[in-house]
């Protein structure tokens, strides 16, 4: 076995695959060092990818060359895109996975990955020489040299399980938990705290009365994640809606006072966004029902997830709330929901690179970062990773900011925020929403995933090619005009105001009702050589309809970045000595130091730093 | 921070100027040229008496120092107030001491740019002690305490709290889709926008008066040359500002006065005479004159009163068209030379004015208070008064937004669009208040700034 490596990688969950994969992708030798080979890709929670901001999430991640996309494009069994109702921006995809085909899939891609190697262990020791890592021991005794290190180890550092007042170690169902990394670090001055999540329990699709539920089917015409994937055709799997009631609440009160929460045994902050039945019960004590999500956990699995309904009460107070609930009268419990505590590390004590601070050449990505979720780890593990390479490679860091994509806002807001509690994406976390939609990722960030050789050269000139037409059309629509004799049988078949002279086509386009395939259709219009090439490519149409349309937002929202990128480029010198100005809240103060941010924009986002600290920097900068 | 000194006081003679130092130094300064008390061992908001010497030991002045140990003073540094004898010799000799001990002059805004920078005020009240120090008026000096108190702060943090409360509700629709949780329907929406609105406009609505009360009620003498136009300026000026002749036409540019009158703050502009002419300089001062007229708040209408009804007439002819918030008055000059009968009677509710007249003068005077006092007092509705016009700018951006998100609203646009004006609104007041700030913003705020404060 070889003993020596560019790159190791501690774990196999969302983010450990993407950070191995993308480095060794990047020309380096690679270990993924996991406790378990066949739970590689394992999703932990529910079977599913995507969903508002986490959608945006995986395809960013494809558009730079990672795994997810194609993952779940390989283990999809239901498309549905979120908020179709609302504007593009907001659209988020999400499918539904075959829990067993989604690990498949990973693993095999990470085995035919040449330069990385699978190796099952448990790291338990860091060596560190000088301020930098050298290498990793395994709890078997077996040392592994390493330049950089990449730890993913999710939710399983001296992690925990709860149900009821029972207690198990281990970070999730059926495995043990990892001991000696949170040790190793906390000798080396790092800080680490304690998050909890939860997952619900799993029953029986056969125990399940359907009839009494909601169907939730899939779109009709589903899309996949991945810009390199084929439209999926197959037949979508449904879930099925239900709800408690307060029979199902009453049966829970009485288990109150065995709940590992709400009796203090678990101290770590768990999710807001995402609160057990027990919590919702008490602190929406004026409702008597909340909606519960059956999601099937496969194609022909048996499991299902029972989404909604997170608990962490005993087992058999969990089956008895869930017989009350409608289509679940003889349900049958698989496994019942627990709680699971867990070691992170408060993420200010990273780089935006997700190197940290303190040790040169080791990274931190996905839950030990305080993060929640297969998409926040995934776009972590990929930062990791290409950062990782990078380094090694004595070249410029890749950081995203703000205004290019959603994976840079989630970084940006870790280090420079922190979070209190498992921290998730939303879409209203990220100011240029507009700009960075789901449908535009490509365009966004291919050019820095082919850079890093992550994305095939034919799949890159595809998108190079299309943007050059985009933009050709987008210049013919606010310069063309077309007449009322070419335009008003259009506008009557959708049933738009007919126009009495010639008119624009950008404006036409700009109204809500109009379709811009239609127009470019129209004779005259589509003869055009680049109009007839964009009639040619769906996705080219869809993103001169969108920029047509939302234009004026758009502008907007462009000239907010280009503010934005001013205050980014007011440099702080690296060792500036904050303890100079007196003036600084002593709040301030210590986070700039703490965070030590490298522009004055990035200052103004730190957490506990005012905006008159802020303005105290500028006078100081001007100096 | 380097310690720095100024006058404090307006320059000139006076019986008494006020030097002010602060600093991490500004006790040993002081003490350096203090003859008196170790003002280095005294406590905090104490004064006392003592000598001033240059460095040869020669004795500028007897003086008062009062000491303010940080934080607990105006800048939130150490400080020390010296009060010297007035007069340029006396203060220019205590000041040059001080500059020898290595305090170096303040620039001009400087010490309240410490406050603000020191966490004493927030933005909005360090321009407020701009605004108090040029306040030239009563009502001026009440707009800036009230700012400086926080009302207008408060004001607009309350609204910026609602826009918070509207910009959660959109996110909560936009990223919670699938939850049951219940949003705010478009009206609710619509209705919780257009009362920010609402606030918004009540504010900027004050703005006009805050305007007047700032920068005083702004007059426009009209007439035809000759009239009397300057000389009545020059009257109530007591003064000679204006140039006056027997020549017709010879104030050209206009001239404007700032005047007190009974406490309230006037602008007076004195145009050049309205008649056809065939002269390039005077026809530019006619077109002048015109956009003065249409700007001023009260208009005063100026004839002869020997000319009686064929003056007034020939003004009408003049000026066909008023704002209806302006308030046109007609004065006829040199009523010293009409019958005291015919005075009661003189056309369009004259009134009858006189250089020569201090009774008449003082009537005037009276009546244009009376009439700026009514503009300036702030209406009922509005409980704070904008006088600043960043603010006001501010506000406006503010207002805008919120008109984009109502329109967007209206016009069926989903969530994420409107939530995009909203943010932007929420901007335009953090801007204000000072939650946001940017460089332009402080800059401009501190130039204003007089030295000594």
């Amino acid at each position: 076995m070889k003993n020596s490596y560019d790159i190791v990688v501690v774990g196999g969950g969302h983010a450990g695959i993407e950070a191995a994969s993308a480095s060794a992708r990047m020309g380096h030798s690679v270990a993924l060092v996991t406790m378990d080979a066949d739970a590689i890709g394992r999703m932990s929670c529910n079977p599913a990818i995507g969903g508002t901001a986490k959608g945006h999430l995986v395809r960013e991640i494809d558009a730079l060359g990672g795994l997810m996309g194609r993952i779940a494009d390989a283990s999809a069994i239901q498309y549905k895109m979120l908020n179709r109702s609302k504007g593009p921006a907001v659209w988020s995809p999400r499918s539904q996975n075959d829990r067993d085909a989604y690990a498949a899939a990973a693993k095999a891609q990470l085995e035919q990955t040449p330069g990385l190697d699978i190796l099952a262990g448990s790291v338990s020791l860091l060596h560190v020489e000088d301020d930098r890592v050298v290498g990793v021991t395994t709890s078997d005794g077996v040392e592994i040299r390493c330049r950089a290190l990449i730890v993913c180890a999710g939710t399983f550092l001296n992690a925990a399980m709860y149900t009821g007042l029972e207690k198990s170690i281990g970070g999730r169902f059926g495995e043990h938990p990892a001991t000696g990394i949170t040790e190793t670090l906390l000798r080396y001055g790092f800080e680490s705290g304690r998050l909890k999540t939860g997952t619900p329990p799993r029953v029986s699709l056969d125990s399940l009365n359907l009839d009494e539920t909601t169907l939730a089917p899939g779109d009709e015409h589903p899309e996949p994640f991945s810009f390199q994937s084929p439209r999926p055709a197959f037949e979508q799997v449904p879930c099925y809606i239900t709800h408690t009631n307060a029979e199902t609440h009453g049966v829970m009160r009485g288990g109150f006072e065995q709940s590992p929460m709400f009796t203090g045994r678990i101290q770590g902050a768990g999710p807001r966004y995402c609160p057990s039945i027990e919590d919702k019960i008490v602190r929406f004590s004026e409702r008597d029902s909340h909606h519960l999500f059956l999601e099937p956990e496969g194609r022909r699995s048996n499991v299902v997830y029972v989404n909604g309904f997170s608990s962490s009460l005993p087992a058999d107070i969990q089956l008895r709330a869930l017989r009350t609930v409608p289509g679940l009268r003889d349900v049958e419990m698989i496994r019942p929901g627990y709680a699971v505590e867990y070691d992170f590390f408060p993420p200010h004590q990273l780089h935006l690179t997700l190197e940290t601070r303190a040790i040169r050449g080791l990274y931190l990505a996905g839950q030990v970062n305080g993060t929640s979720g297969y998409e926040e780890a995934a776009a972590q593990g990929l930062v990791a990773g290409i950062n990782a390479a990078l380094a090694l490679e004595g070249k410029e860091p890749f950081i995203l900011a703000r205004s290019d994509a959603y994976i840079g806002v989630l970084i940006d807001d870790l280090v420079n925020k922190g979070t209190l509690e498992p921290y998730r994406m939303f879409t209203s976390r990220a100011e240029y929403r507009l700009l960075l939609r789901q449908d535009n990722a490509d365009r966004r960030l291919m050019p820095a995933g082919h850079r890093f050789g992550l994305i095939p050269d034919d799949v890159y000139a595809a998108v190079r090619d299309r943007e050059e037409i985009i933009s050709a059309v987008r210049t013919l629509v606010e310069s063309r005009t077309a007449s009322p004799d070419v335009l008003n049988p259009y506008l009557a078949s959708v049933q738009s105001s007919p126009v009495t002279q010639n008119e624009f086509l950008g404006k036409i386009i700009r109204r809500e009702e109009v379709r811009a395939a239609g127009v470019l259709g129209l004779d005259g219009i589509a003869g055009d050589a680049q109009v007839s090439a964009a009639l040619a490519d769906p996705r080219a149409v869809e993103q001169v309809e969108i920029e047509t349309k939302y234009m004026g937002y758009i502008e907007r929202q462009q000239r907010d970045v280009e503010k934005f990128g001013q205050a980014e480029s007011m440099l702080i010198p690296e060792h500036f000595d904050y303890s100079r100005i007196h003036s600084l809240s002593s709040e301030g103060r210590e986070k700039l130091m703490r965070v030590r941010p490298r522009s004055v924009g990035q200052a103004s986002r730190i957490s506990g730093v005012s905006s008159s600290d802020v303005s105290i920097l500028m006078v100081y900068m001007k100096k | 921070m380097a310690t720095i000194a100024a006058l404090a006081t307006p320059p000139g003679t006076a019986g008494l100027a006020v030097i002010r130092i602060s600093g991490d130094d500004a006790l040993r300064c002081t003490a350096a040229v203090f003859h008196g008390k170790d003002l280095a061992s005294v406590p905090t908001h104490t004064a006392h008496y003592g000598s001033v010497r240059d460095a040869a030991g020669t004795l500028i002045d007897e003086v008062i120092a009062t000491v303010f140990r940080a934080p607990r003073s105006y800048t939130g540094e150490d400080s020390v107030e010296i009060s010297c004898h007035g007069g340029s010799a006396v203060t220019r000799g205590v000041l040059a001491a001080l500059l020898e001990t290595g305090a170096r002059h303040a620039e001009p805004g400087e010490f309240t740019r410490r406050a603000f920078l020191n966490g004493r005020m927030d933005l909005v009240q360090a321009e407020a002690v701009a605004d108090l120090i040029h306040a030239q008026s009563r009502d001026a000096h009440r707009a800036s305490m009230e700012q400086l108190e926080g009302a207008l702060s408060a004001h607009v943090r309350e609204i910026r709290e609602k826009l918070m409360h509207a910009a959660s509700m959109l996110e909560l629709s936009l990223d919670f889709v699938e939850e049951d949780v219940s949003f705010l329907s478009a009206e609710e929406l619509l209705e919780l926008v257009r009362e920010a609105d609402r606030s918004i406009g009540t504010a900027l609505d004050s703005f006009g008066t805050g305007r007047l009360v700032r920068e005083g009620v702004r007059v426009a003498l009209m007439g035809l040359p000759n009239v009397g136009k300057s000389s009545l300026l020059n009257a109530l000026l007591e003064t000679d500002r204006a140039i006056v002749t027997d020549i017709p036409g010879t104030t050209r540019d206009f001239i404007e006065e700032p005047l007190l009158l009974r406490g309230q703050l006037f602008r007076f502009i004195d145009t050049a005479g309205l008649r056809s002419t065939g002269d390039i300089v005077e026809r530019e001062g006619i077109a002048r004159t015109h956009a003065i007229m249409r700007e001023a708040d009260i208009v005063c209408m100026l004839s002869e009163a020997t000319e009686g009804q064929r003056g007034h007439d020939a003004l009408s002819e003049l000026f066909p068209a008023f704002r209806p918030e302006q308030e046109v008055l007609r004065l006829y000059t040199k009523s010293d030379l009409i019958d005291a009968g015919l005075r009661d009677v003189l056309p369009g509710a004259g009134i009858p004015v006189s250089v020569r007249d201090k009774v008449l003068l003082d009537q005037l005077r009276d009546r244009l208070s009376e009439i700026g006092r009514d503009m300036c007092r702030p209406t009922e509705r509005a409980r704070i008064l904008v006088t600043n016009a960043r603010h006001a700018d501010c506000l406006r951006k503010g207002r805008a937004a919120l008109q984009r998100a109502v329109a967007a609203l209206g016009a069926g646009r989903t969530e994420e669009f409107v939530a995009i004006d909203v943010r932007e609104a929420i901007e335009a007041l953090g801007e204000m208040i000072g939650e946001v700030t940017s460089d332009d913003v402080l800059n401009g705020i501190f130039s204003r700034f007089c030295i000594g404060k």
